[in-house]
């Protein structure tokens, strides 16, 4: 399959423009409603390039991709991972303006300037991961990107989020340095220049020598693992995830460690049809992490943790189906980081709204929400039917599709071992929903704590946000048909650098 | 031997990384590892003369700006704002010399014998006539780097492991020398960069959980365990 390369702008303008708007949000203190604004608005321009480069890539049906000369490559993974930035990225920042003000009200104008500054930032930084087709520039991007949100996950700046930030920054650090050791490593076996471009990767593959090409997978799958929350290397999101402001909880899981996997599948999947224990090795880590990750989740208390591990266990599936190297895996890992994305996204969202109207995320406290808070319980317990894998909700669909590609490459143990990861999933949700939205309080276990009693429904500039993800859960499972050219065009655009075994 | 004289910046630059990660003096730490990276650069240069890769010119001077003289004068800085003293580790000097030589021997030997082989083909053409030389360069920056790991894993000064990780980076580069020496500066001033703002930030947060909490101690930060 050939890829029809067209010369553009675009590719540069994705992420040049979200990175130049965040420069004067930095320095607008004291105009908050310029600063909110400007934000959303640089994200608005993101997307509005985003479809442009949808229209030009996707929309017509082939596989295309945009170039700015041999340095930036955008098909239609990238398209799809811009997407998901841009629209993530808008409803972050609107819900943010509700939520980050009642969180920190002694937050000072500057604060807010960084805050709001290096979310559009972050945005044009994982454009630029995205768009670029340098393997060193997609490590130094995603540092970049680690950089860049350190400050939000230790926002709140007390002793917990201070910790989180530190850890957050140091273990992905330390982690990420062995995919560039596994980047240079390929550059010189390949004797090229074109072992540093992801699109020439594929066609260099056969060529790299076998024991060389294995320990460059290693060495991608510690360092890009570690940014997608791999287990062993996962030490970092429980406490990044929980302690960061809920809106930032979202980023991680919606985006960071998405990118993680994105890293994943443009290098280490390339290997996959020439080397069956790349498929094989992948698999291994995919299932552990699936099984792991929710083990971990059902004995948590604390809501944003239990989260954040299932945010582990939820890789550990879209890992599992991009390490297969065919298009049905393919295909159906990007279709459950899509919607793992939606699901996980709402269900920090609601934790948040959770935290806001009653100052606590554990669940032995926040028995008991009155029918005040209906758009918060109805959205909380349609992501957790759907990430926990029950039709008719999106979940269900990209569990199908991955559970099939795994019959498909005689992979069935994995496939058990994901069905049983999504009851898992389902239990600890609904279990956790129960609790907290069905259940009178035990005052003999949890302390006496009205608040939840006297909770309300949180702004709308909150709920509006909720309300769209949860609609987009059921849309998309009940006509996931609307995701093909996306998903279709993004799966060929890596079967075409694919190797031929 | 040929180029000899290059065998001594290999044995001085172990030296220095194994002084910076010893030394409990933090500020005595921090000229280790300022005088490690002069060594690098010296090794970069060395590289360039040796290959007449004239690329690797513009590597060290970018090294020298950001490792010689950014981050050390970062790590000044903080070391003024907290006690000089490093937090006892958990591993004490008798115990850890030994360890880090059989870390460093170990290391050197199992690439240099056991995975050497595989690498000699990959070595970049531009080293044809020094194939030895960057082949013991690979072998000295693996070891180096596993010995940055080795100070992530058993130091518990905050500062300590910015040190650790800035080992760490300086053995990634050794091995870029001798792996990607015509790789593209822009892409070689992003990496170094990011090391920069990676340890001021690092740096940065230490100063105020220690301003907060009054400890360097990384193993303290345990909150998020209960």
């Amino acid at each position: 399959m050939e890829v029809t390369k067209i010369q553009s702008i675009l590719p540069i303008l994705v992420f040049a423009v979200p990175m130049a708007l965040s420069i004067p949000i930095f320095f607008a203190r004291g105009r908050k409603a310029f600063r909110e604004w400007l934000a959303i608005g640089g994200l608005v321009a993101t997307l509005i390039i985003t479809i442009l480069i949808y229209l030009n890539v996707v929309a017509t049906g082939e596989t295309k991709a945009l170039v700015w000369n041999e340095w930036f490559y955008v098909d239609g993974l990238s398209v799809l991972m811009e997407f998901i930035v841009a629209v993530m990225g808008i409803i972050i920042v609107l819900y943010s303006t509700k939520y980050v003000a009642h969180g920190e009200p002694e937050a000072g104008e500057g604060k807010l300037s960084l805050y709001y500054g290096l979310l559009v930032l972050f945005v044009g930084i994982m454009n630029w991961t995205c768009a670029t087709n340098s393997l060193i520039t997609l490590y130094v991007a995603l540092e970049l990107g680690t950089l860049a949100t350190t400050y939000l996950v230790a926002f709140d700046w007390r002793r917990r989020s201070l910790e989180a930030g530190y850890k957050y920054l140091l273990l992905i650090t330390v982690g990420v340095v062995f995919s560039l050791l596994g980047g240079v490593l390929l550059y010189s076996a390949a004797g090229s220049k074109g072992a540093l471009f992801l699109n020439e990767l594929g066609k260099l593959a056969p060529q790299i020598p076998h024991t060389i090409a294995l320990v460059s997978c290693g060495l991608f799958i510690a360092g890009f693992g570690t940014k997608a929350g791999l287990i062993p290397f996962h030490a970092w999101l429980p406490d990044a995830h929980a302690e960061a402001p809920a809106p930032i909880s979202v980023l991680l899981s919606g985006v960071i460690i998405n990118m993680g996997a994105y890293s994943l599948v443009r290098t280490v999947t390339i290997f996959a049809p020439l080397y069956h224990e790349v498929v094989l090795f992948m698999a291994i880590i995919g299932s552990v992490t699936m099984v792991l990750g929710i083990l971990m989740a059902l004995v948590q208390d604390d809501l944003k943790r239990l989260l954040a591990f299932s945010s582990v266990s939820e890789m550990g599936f879209i890992v599992a189906g991009l390490g297969l190297g065919t298009y049905l895996g393919i295909y159906g890992g990007l279709f459950h980081m899509l919607n793992h994305t939606i699901m996980k996204g709402l269900l920090f969202f609601c934790s948040g709204a959770l935290l806001y109207a009653t100052g606590t995320r554990k669940i032995s406290e926040l028995r008991f929400i009155p029918k005040k808070m209906l758009i918060t319980s109805f959205c909380f317990i349609v992501a957790a039917l759907a990430i926990g894998g029950m039709p008719p909700f999106n979940g269900f669909m990209s569990e199908l599709a991955l559970s099939l590609a795994l019959g498909q490459s005689g992979l069935l143990w994995v496939a058990i071992v994901l069905i049983v990861a999504g009851f898992l999933t389902l239990v600890a949700l609904i279990w956790a929903g129960y609790r907290i939205f069905w259940t009178k309080p035990n005052l003999k276990l949890a302390p006496a704590n009205p608040k939840p009693r006297e909770a309300k429904e949180v702004p709308a500039l909150m709920w509006g946000g909720m309300l769209f993800l949860a609609i987009l859960c059921i849309l998309f499972g009940v006509y996931s048909q609307v995701l093909y050219p996306l998903l279709n065009s993004a799966a060929n655009g890596i079967m075409a650098i694919l190797p031929v075994p | 031997m040929e180029n000899s004289w290059i065998f001594v910046l290999f044995g001085a630059e172990v030296i220095a990384a194994i002084c910076a990660a010893e030394l409990r003096n933090l500020r005595w730490a921090t000229i280790a590892i300022g005088i490690q990276s002069l060594l690098l650069v010296g090794i970069i240069c060395s590289f360039a003369y040796l290959s007449s890769n004239h690329s690797l010119y513009w590597w060290a001077a970018t090294a020298f700006i950001i490792k010689v003289l950014l981050i050390p004068w970062l790590l000044w800085t903080y070391t003024r704002k907290m006690p000089i003293s490093e937090v006892k580790p958990i591993i004490g000097l008798a115990v850890s010399l030994p360890i880090i030589a059989i870390i460093l021997v170990t290391t050197y030997l199992y690439t240099n014998v056991y995975l050497y082989p595989n690498f000699v083909n990959v070595l970049p053409p531009v080293y044809q006539g020094i194939v030895q030389t960057a082949g013991i360069n690979l072998s000295l920056g693996l070891a180096i780097f596993t010995l940055g790991i080795y100070i992530l894993l058993v130091r518990r000064d905050t500062i300590k492991i910015v040190i650790g990780l800035v080992v760490m980076e300086n053995g990634a580069h050794l091995v870029l020398v001798s792996l990607a020496p015509t790789l593209q500066e822009t892409a070689e001033i992003g990496i170094a960069c990011n090391l920069v703002i990676t340890s001021w930030l690092l740096l940065y947060l230490s100063s105020k959980i220690f301003e907060l909490w009054k400890t360097k101690d990384s193993t303290s930060l345990s909150e998020l365990k209960r």
